[in-house]
């Protein structure tokens, strides 16, 4: 326990340290970010060098750990990779390497977080741990690594603390609907509070929206498995853990399954046989003959495509991950443009108006030194498109850098947009903070808007006037 | 690791004690597990606590109360001394703010989980009502309170240390109260304070309000400003506001003014106030730190001068907490 209460200085540390020296420490941040591209470049690739291949061969999913600091997240986490190393080819984590997991640094933003990665016989799985709310909530907004799942480690000797609640909360916030619970430290109790937080448990699940007879609850110790003492309540129950989250929590839909779509990224025009687009088929599978939408800046129009290309190849057929071209028939000069999506009719819709969440870079990851204040114009960055819009606040007026929050976008164009779908956010050409888009929203008119903006102005200019200004 | 393993093993052996007591009463086991759960919601205190108590107390579940509560305070300091080393970033500012006189009070703990807690909330309300209590019959129109003096401040339990305590036994996280700042707005000066919470809007507890950042500012009307003028410019802004949704004008109700220059000073972070007379405007405006010569944030076109020239009015002090921040001296004496 002392250990960790140390390795949490250092992780602070760190962050102190990073506060002083904000320009080294941004550079350092910078080459640390080209290194970590290259490094998950080479995984996914062909093996280079002694590197080994990432192999496909099972589902992938993202879960993370969340609990209270002393409740036992990293030991269980530890545990987990020992288990597994017996059985397969999981790597074993010792605990110290995954509590001094280096700052994640996706696109500038500093995220404290360690990720590793094990699997089961059904899936492959990477696992989150973040040691605060706002890392989780960094996380869910630049996507770095989108916990699809949560396991929530509770000590049997405390039982559930008053906090407990607000880690309930966050998964709710951060789009998790099925949790794993974990109790912890049961070979430091006994039956009967070990009955009493199972009781507390299922209260809790049930008071904030969580099915507590369906939520599997695993009682056990992440320190007798990671020991390699007392199987019954060590191995055996981090085994049961795991299968636990096999089984309850269901594999998410793959984009091969998922009705095509395709972020336009250039055009050309061809003479004589019409419009080529071109791009990566994001998901689903498109078939020469097939109808689709061309959706994007104000506009939603029906055709067909007449023909892919792959590799100046025709083909018949193309799937999600391929980069292709496509040839729509009957298309006008200037009704396709980058930044449009081509996609199965139905399957997507445009807005400008539409629920999110924002993450304000602080100074210190390069985001702006002032406050955006409620109402502002900002460029917004998304898939393929780009658009000018404004950000109304939730519930204030004023966001500071290094803050999150709910906000309301209006685009000045009706873009494709879906929930769970990012963007980024600029102010000339620098980047203030990103987003995820939440629920759309009703139509706003924009041309009514730009009109009663202009009103007000010029009702201010006349009263200046009139005052003498 | 090895610690960890002494500690745990430790445990064992007590539980392995209360494994044999708890043995003899095993055959009236349940109601004992029904009041192990009332006494849990009562008291909140660990499972391992209020097991502790029962087994001193079996029958008696005022007295095993009783007896959590007195261990409470003792235990908090016990535990709090334990985990002071760990560092604490995270935490709220309360406010609390009554005509003429106004106070905030930084309180720090671990994780950022803990400050959206409904006990560290309270924890945060009642050390900052506690502390305006004390000192605003001070005869200092400000007065700022360090670590030490804020520990000893009396609240109707006892003092303010001993409330930490009994929230970090009971919450389990590291916990302190780090600094306060009292303002008293001298005759005819105008105290405004703005609270700036990180995600909903800012959060009340009891009369305090709570967030992220907080900001006093005093303000008074200029030398310049005859009373008719005055009246004249609250005319003004009467018949402007029915038109329009924004009250963006020139000149405001010394109130909003004052609101508006709080948010500034919470949002652009001003370390000096600066002297209209001596000091010339920095060239870059994005680096100037005299409050004075900043960029009014709702009108850019604008700096804070022009704003109290236009509203007749002079800001003579201000203060700025964001918590968690690393305290330089000019930081903590503005």
């Amino acid at each position: 326990m002392c250990k960790m209460a140390t390795m949490i200085t250092l992780r602070h540390c760190k962050k102190l340290v990073s506060k002083h020296f904000t320009t080294q420490r941004f550079t350092e941040c910078l080459l640390l970010n080209q290194r970590c591209l290259s490094l998950s470049a080479n995984r996914y690739a062909a093996p280079v060098g002694q590197k080994k291949a990432f192999v496909r061969d099972k589902p992938h999913m993202n879960i993370g750990t969340i609990g209270h600091v002393d409740h036992g997240k990293t030991t269980l986490t530890a545990a987990i990779t020992r288990v597994l190393a017996s059985k397969n080819k999981t790597e074993y984590k010792k605990y110290d390497d995954i509590d001094n997991a280096p700052e994640e640094k996706t696109r500038g933003i500093t995220i404290n977080a360690a990720c590793i990665e094990y699997s089961t016989d059904n899936r492959h799985y990477g696992h989150v741990d973040c040691p605060g709310h706002k890392d989780y909530i960094k996380n869910m907004i630049t996507g770095s690594a989108q916990m699809e799942a949560a396991i929530l480690v509770i000590a049997a000797t405390d039982g559930v603390m008053p906090q407990t609640k607000e880690h309930l909360i966050l998964a709710k916030q951060i789009g998790i609907s099925n949790v794993v619970v974990f109790v912890n430290k049961a070979d430091a109790a006994d039956a009967e509070m070990l009955e009493l937080v199972d009781m507390e448990m299922k209260e809790l699940l049930d008071e904030y929206g969580f099915d507590s007879s369906k939520t599997p609850i695993i009682v056990g110790s992440a320190l007798n498995a990671l020991e390699g003492s007392n199987p019954e309540l060590g191995e055996k129950k981090i085994l049961e853990l795991l299968d636990a989250i096999d089984s309850h929590i269901p594999t998410p839909v793959r984009d091969l399954d998922k009705p095509f779509y395709l972020p336009v990224e250039y055009t050309y025009q061809i003479e004589g046989r019409g419009t080529v687009v071109t791009g990566k088929l994001e998901r689903g599978k498109v078939k020469k003959g097939e109808e689709c939408e061309l959706l994007g800046h104000d506009k939603q129009t029906k055709t067909f495509i007449a023909g892919i290309e792959m590799f100046r190849q025709t083909l018949d057929q193309g799937q999600a991950g391929d980069q292709m071209g496509i040839l729509l028939r009957g298309m006008k000069r200037g009704d396709v443009r980058r930044g449009m999506v081509v996609a199965k009719p139905k399957s997507m819709s445009i807005h400008n108006h539409a629920e999110a969440s924002i993450y304000l870079m602080s100074k210190e990851e390069g985001g702006r030194p002032k406050p955006l204040l409620t109402g502002i114009g900002m460029h917004l960055y998304s898939k393929t498109w780009d658009c000018p819009g404004q950000i109304n606040m939730v519930g204030k007026d004023m966001m500071m850098p290094g803050e999150d929050g709910p906000v309301q976008v209006i685009l000045r164009k009706k873009m494709v947009l879906e929930q769970g779908q990012r963007f980024t956010i600029r102010d000339g050409t620098f980047t203030v903070g990103y987003g995820v888009f939440g629920k759309p929203l009703a139509h706003v008119d924009i041309e009514k808007l730009d009109e009663e903006r202009k009103k007000i102005r010029k009702q201010k200019e006349k009263e200046a006037l009139e005052r003498g200004y | 690791m090895l610690s960890i393993t002494k500690s745990r093993s430790f445990l064992r052996i007590q539980l392995c004690r209360h494994f044999h007591s708890s043995n003899i009463v095993f055959n009236d086991a349940a109601p004992r597990k029904a009041s192990l759960a009332n006494l849990r919601k009562a008291t909140g205190f660990s499972i391992l606590q209020c097991k502790k108590a029962l087994e001193k107390f079996p029958d008696d579940m005022e007295k095993a109360e009783a007896w959590l509560n007195e261990q409470a305070a003792e235990q908090g300091w016990a535990k709090a001394n334990k985990l002071g080393h760990r560092p604490m970033s995270q935490g709220l500012i309360g406010v609390l703010k009554k005509d003429s006189m106004g106070i905030m009070v930084e309180v720090n703990c671990e994780t950022d989980f803990v400050a959206r807690n409904d006990k560290f909330r309270g924890l945060v309300g009642k050390v900052t009502s506690a502390c305006f209590h004390h000192v605003k019959d001070s005869s200092e129109d400000k007065v700022s309170l360090t670590k030490e003096a804020l520990s000893a401040v009396p609240t109707p339990e006892g003092n303010v240390g001993d409330a930490v305590a009994l929230v970090v036994g009971s919450v389990g996280e590291n916990m302190a109260v780090r600094r306060a700042a009292f303002f008293r707005a001298p005759e005819g000066s105008l105290l405004s304070s703005y609270v700036h919470a990180v995600g909903a809007s800012h959060v009340d507890e009891g009369d305090c309000l709570l967030g992220k950042y907080a900001s006093f500012v005093l303000t008074k009307p200029a030398e310049l400003t005859a009373s008719e003028n005055v009246t004249e410019a609250t005319a003004g802004e009467t018949a402007t506001k029915e038109t329009e949704e924004e009250d963006e004008d020139d000149k405001m109700d010394p109130a909003d003014l004052g609101r508006r220059l709080s948010q500034q000073v919470v949002g652009m972070n001003p370390l000096t106030l600066g002297d209209l007379q001596t000091d010339k405007p920095s060239d870059d405006k994005g680096e100037e730190t005299r409050f004075l010569f900043q960029e009014y944030q709702f009108n850019t076109e604008k700096t804070i001068k022009d704003v109290l020239l236009e509203n007749q009015a002079m800001v003579t002090d201000f203060v700025r907490y964001e918590c968690g921040e690393e305290l330089s001296e000019e930081a903590s004496s503005s």
